[in-house]
């Protein structure tokens, strides 16, 4: 039992390295050219482990100002987006389930629109915080409109997402369009396709604590999402208390996404594809899968958005675009696969 | 020891149990036997806390079961839903594990023990050897056995069955029913096999329309008039030439005679 609690380890280890590795290699792609190792002695010296500078203060600008922000916080959102990912598709039991697909981003997209243009709260944390309520109104209208009963429908439900989500997208477009000030909402392209461009440690240091808190909650309710597998009743006659259990998890999710669009836009597929790469790796207990989830979702944005700002230089490609070429394909298996198992 | 008393519950406006009651007492396997409709299902659910009766109070050793924590209940009762199914593809071994749930913290890892009572409960269901099978290519009496399985990992005192049998065949049928009766636990069965009720009960409860008809041992329940008035099809109770308990046959009857209620005891009391 040891050994295998031991190679239970391993992925996460294997995991945590890749993601570190693709932090400093990502980093160094761009069109001044970095090396590896002076990432890494950058990010050695920045965090105080080694008193002298050997790099020039230029390329230190351009590596610790510009390249790792943007790619730490590739590696926050697209860690907590497929968690979000994995979560929802344990509770609503529904394989398709994800941020994205269920309004929940453009819902979040149209909250920190909305905060923006009223200009009520605080900078960056009253956005997050309207994209938070923005989730968490266009989710529960998902389920408002998907339940029937008391049972929810797996295509009912991703229907309702499309209807919720088009719907915020279209009011958000509308919304920075009329007030057309992009210094004031950003573009309409950041909010619906979503860009981690322009990205700088402080928006590092708001996704960072969430997407550790939410994810410490989620591995923490890891136990009881292995309960729901058949379905509602039968976890209650294990002990889970369902209902709590659900809108500890909807909320931390809401929050996650909330908080991760108002600094990245609406970025599509994150969220349904990698929990599936992931249960292709460790199998379905959630105790595993959302930590494997976190970093297989982190390594896969980093590259993703690595290619979205390198692969047209000098322009860039929203990150949301990259995603989607990759997930669309993917989804559209994911749909015959189930096909084929009804 | 469970008791359920005075229950009453209705749905969508419709009174499924009106004051209904059940009592397991340790090393007792009760059956609860009644036609379909008539509250079993509902009575065990209300039994185990997952649904909330609108009158009448369950209670273990004496403390009120609705008013304890889920983990608390699930740590001391297991409840084999019938037709429990997932879409999840999990493996056989990973179901029955589910059963430890309410005994680990989140954090805890599974323990060695833990997997030997998975061990010992897939033995004791004759299902070692398919730790590795996915769920959804168990046949249905493979899943039953399964989810006694998971019941058993749970390590309860008091074991809640509904139609344990369903999905079996007659020979895994014989060996689950010895098996609940071999556990020593307070049980409740909910059957629909009168014969297996009698061959394996302590004590029988007939249910009919929401309400407790009769109580009692089966030779004393199971009586040709009792189940004439209740399942309204003409009875004839036996013997067991081997172990004495009561065998119950059938004998059609004609349609349309003795089909009502008033009537229907009326018959059997002329019988």
């Amino acid at each position: 039992m040891t050994a295998t609690h031991r190679r239970a380890w391993v992925p996460v280890a294997l995991g945590l390295a890749l993601v570190l590795g693709s932090i400093v290699v990502a980093s160094a792609i761009g069109p001044s050219s970095v090396g590896p190792a002076d990432v890494w002695m950058i990010l050695v010296h920045k965090i105080g482990l080694t008193p002298h500078e050997r790099v020039a203060p230029i390329v230190e600008a351009i590596v610790w100002d510009l390249r790792l922000p943007r790619t730490v916080l590739a590696a926050l959102v697209g860690g907590g987006l497929a968690v979000a990912g994995a979560v929802m598709q344990a509770v609503t039991r529904n394989p398709l389930a994800d941020p994205y697909l269920l309004g929940l981003s453009s819902g979040a997209a149209l909250g920190a629109v909305v905060v923006l243009v009223l200009g009520i709260g605080v900078g960056s944390l009253g956005v997050a915080g309207g994209a938070f309520i923005g989730a968490l109104v266009a989710f529960a209208l998902v389920i408002g409109l998907a339940v029937s009963g008391r049972r929810l429908d797996a295509a009912v439900t991703v229907l309702a997402g499309v209807a919720v989500g088009t719907i915020c997208s279209a009011l958000t477009s509308l919304i920075v369009v009329v007030e057309a000030n992009p210094f004031k909402t950003r573009e309409v392209d950041f909010w619906l396709l979503g860009s981690l461009a322009g990205t700088t440690w402080s928006d590092v240091l708001i996704a960072a604590p969430v997407v550790l808190a939410c994810l410490a909650v989620c591995v923490l309710c890891a136990r009881s999402m292995n309960a729901m597998a058949f379905g509602d009743a039968d976890a209650r006659a294990l002990g889970v208390d369902t209902a709590r259990l659900r809108w500890i998890l909807l909320v931390t999710c809401a929050l996650m996404t909330g908080v991760l669009v108002s600094l990245s836009g609406a970025i599509g597929f994150v969220g349904l594809l990698l929990p599936h790469a992931a249960r292709l790796i460790v199998g379905r207990d959630h105790r595993r899968l959302l930590p494997i989830s976190a970093l297989a979702g982190a390594v896969f944005l980093i590259w993703a958005d690595t290619a979205a700002r390198t692969a047209l230089q000098p322009r860039e490609i929203p990150v949301g675009v990259v995603t989607a070429l990759v997930g669309a394909p993917a989804f559209a298996f994911l749909i015959r696969r189930r096909r084929r198992a009804l | 020891m469970l008791v359920a008393t005075a229950i009453e519950w209705s749905t969508g406006g419709a009174l499924i149990l009106d004051g209904a009651g059940v009592r397991a007492d340790p090393g007792r396997v009760v059956g609860l036997i009644g036609p379909n409709g008539s509250g079993k299902t509902s009575l065990l659910r209300c039994a185990a806390a997952l649904t909330a009766p609108d009158e009448g109070e369950v209670t273990l050793d004496g403390a009120d079961l609705h008013a304890m924590r889920r983990r608390a209940v699930a740590r001391r009762l297991a409840f084999v839903e019938q037709d429990a199914d997932t879409e999840v593809e999990l493996e056989l071994r990973e179901v029955v594990l589910l059963g430890r749930t309410p005994h680990r913290g989140a954090l805890e890892p599974d323990t060695a023990e833990d997997l030997a009572l998975v061990a010992d409960a897939l033995e004791r269901t004759g299902l070692t050897g398919r730790e590795r099978q996915p769920w959804h290519t168990l046949s249905g009496g493979e899943r039953q056995r399964a989810r006694i399985a998971r019941a058993l990992v749970q390590r309860p005192e008091v074991l809640l069955l509904d139609e344990p049998t369903n999905h079996l065949d007659i020979a895994h049928q014989l060996e689950l029913l010895e098996l609940v009766r071999s556990l020593d636990l307070a049980t409740v069965a909910a059957l629909h096999d009168l014969n297996l009720a009698a061959a394996f009960c302590d004590e029988i409860v007939v249910l009919a329309e929401g309400r407790v008809v009769a109580t009692g041992t089966p030779s004393s329940v199971l009586t040709p008039e009792l189940i004439g008035s209740v399942y309204d099809v003409q009875a004839t109770v036996g013997e067991h030439p081997l172990t004495g308990t009561p065998t119950i046959t059938f004998t059609p009857r004609a349609r349309g005679r003795g089909r009502r209620r008033g009537d229907r005891a009326a018959s059997a009391g002329g019988q």
